[in-house]
């Protein structure tokens, strides 16, 4: 049977146990990096980055991760603070919006137009879509992580879904 | 199941592969720290106390038990800094080489002539 998270903690607490935290990185990395594509409209250079930074600040501050919360929300929130942090030294360059004129071959959607489509959201509808969806995490949860009132964040996440719905509309009736 | 496609599409996040990923982590993790075991600690703890011993030979009150006490402490920080695990070693070494620092300065306070 596997370790438990905390199992794993424990044992890079105890004794600087390398192949632990290792597991722990291969059991999270796929959604901490996904939280950080979607942060990043879909650079995936800068979201690897950002992810490495995440781990390398978690090995660091393994011991102040308390055990009442997962240690996959307790990464989140480096995660948002990486991305806060980068994204007020450098602000994204917002990629141009997907063509809404598309023959019927090329109607069928794919995550690119996702990310496309998404990186022309205010940046509070995208942030909340990013951890709102595939994050496993609860309106309350996300609400906490981002600092905003659970409302605020319920009200971006619709705003953000009319819009990608307007700017996807062609290629949604093929996809659905 | 949703049947919203935005829903849908906004789920349908696929699982990331590693691709090296966590092999680049551990490349850049900080190098294993030298802790010192609790044994080794008491030995420097125990080499600290007979250095303060030989520095003051004739100091006594205030000034030996400065001394003493110094060196008691470093040994104290020192053995926490080999039980405690990685992240505590750092503060407690530091705290450590100040005790030692400290013993010395004390002992050459006590024992120089006057």
């Amino acid at each position: 049977m596997a370790a438990s998270d905390t199992e794993l903690v424990a044992r890079v607490l105890a004794g600087d146990d390398r192949r632990a935290f290792a597991e722990l990185v291969s059991r999270h990395q796929s959604v901490v990096r996904g939280l950080l594509r979607r942060l990043t409209s879909g650079d995936a250079a800068l979201a690897d980055d950002l992810a490495q930074q995440v781990f390398v600040t978690a090995w660091r501050k393994l011991a102040s991760w308390r055990g009442d919360a997962r240690l996959s929300t307790w990464l989140y929130r480096i995660a948002w603070n990486a991305w806060s942090s980068q994204a007020r030294r450098a602000p994204p360059v917002e990629p141009p919006p997907p063509d809404p004129v598309r023959s019927t071959e090329e109607a069928v959607l794919d995550h690119r137009d996702l990310v496309r489509a998404l990186a022309t959201l205010r940046p509070e509808e995208r942030t909340a879509l990013a951890v709102t969806y595939g994050q496993e995490l609860t309106h309350e949860e996300a609400a906490d992580l981002l600092g905003c009132p659970v409302g605020t964040l319920k009200t971006n996440v619709l705003r953000g879904k009319e819009k990608l719905r307007r700017l996807l509309a062609p290629g949604l009736e093929e996809t659905a | 199941m949703t049947t919203d496609p935005i829903d849908r599409l906004l789920e349908a996040q696929a699982a990331i592969p590693d691709g090296g990923f966590t092999r680049r982590v551990m490349a850049a993790l900080p190098p294993a720290r030298a802790v010192p075991r609790p044994l080794e600690a008491w030995l420097l703890a125990l080499a600290a106390g007979l250095v303060a011993a030989v520095l003051a030979p004739e100091a006594a009150g205030l000034g030996r038990a400065l001394a003493d006490g110094s060196a008691g402490l470093a040994g104290l920080a020192l053995a926490l800094s080999g039980s405690a695990g990685p992240t505590a070693a750092p503060p407690t070494l530091l705290a450590a080489a100040l005790a030692l620092g400290v013993a010395a300065v004390g002992s050459w306070l006590v024992a120089r002539p006057h």
